[in-house]
């Protein structure tokens, strides 16, 4: 009873905090938990060995990457090593080390396609981008690197098949 | 023999079904396997890159498959 004639003293006076500034106070206090929270899932430390991903991969739309939140999921790091142990060693740590491997085409030997797991495969010519090929694996819960995986073979054992299923855009 | 690798998302549930890192050396099941693969829309390659329209015993080299892709 005292207690509360003296918050109804202190609001008269406008001293006390109005409820309408208790409730900015709160949710900016959320959102400053929320952008450090943030910071700190960027600065988080990957597994040594892996390769970095973009943040809109990890975290990408499905439930199943964004319950991951600071790490790569299982699935991704198990399509990490299934590369590493099937790719030639020059091209697994490049792939370790750049996040891309490069593949010549056979049909076209003057083309080369450079597959990435977070951004869409270039085609260079001549060392110049000349294009690109948009693909991907029909069922979206794939990690990225099973779809370099994926590419990878189909460009190696199958080319004209990727040609045909690829959507091409050409870049001049 | 060779060994059947499929890609990993998914690939603990199939290569269960496959038996073949088990022991199984039931080739005809595993013609019949592959094919059941094949027609789900995964692609079968050797390890060294070579696409298997089927499967034969003759093949020494493992086998991956790779599930199906689309254009983007």
């Amino acid at each position: 009873m005292c207690e509360a004639s003296w918050l109804e003293n202190m609001m008269q006076i406008g001293i006390a905090p109005q409820p309408n500034a208790l409730i900015l106070i709160g949710v900016g206090f959320i959102a400053l938990a929320r952008i450090a929270s943030n910071l700190l899932i960027e600065n988080h430390e990957r597994p040594q060995g892996t390769v970095p991903l973009a943040r809109s991969v990890v975290y990408g739309r499905s439930e199943q990457f964004s319950r991951h939140r600071g790490q790569l999921p299982s699935s991704e790091l198990k399509a990490q090593r299934l590369l590493a142990e099937l790719l030639p060693r020059s091209q697994a740590r490049a792939y370790r080390r750049m996040g891309m491997i490069e593949i010549r085409s056979t049909l076209f030997p003057e083309l080369l396609y450079r597959i990435y797991p977070d951004r869409i495969t270039e085609v260079f010519e001549d060392g110049a981008v000349v294009g690109t090929a948009c693909i991907h694996t029909r069922d979206p819960l794939f990690p990225p690197t099973d779809r370099v995986l994926a590419e990878y073979f189909l460009l190696k054992g199958d080319e004209s098949s990727y040609l045909r299923i690829a959507n091409f855009s050409r870049r001049f | 023999m060779p060994t059947i690798r499929v890609m990993s998302a998914k690939g603990d549930d199939l290569l269960e079904k496959w038996d073949i890192d088990t022991g199984v050396e039931d080739l005809k099941l595993i013609s019949k396997r592959f094919d059941v693969q094949c027609a789900k829309g995964f692609s079968a390659f050797t390890t060294s890159g070579t696409r298997l329209k089927s499967f034969s015993p003759e093949i020494q080299e493992d086998i991956i498959f790779i599930a199906p892709l689309v254009g983007g």
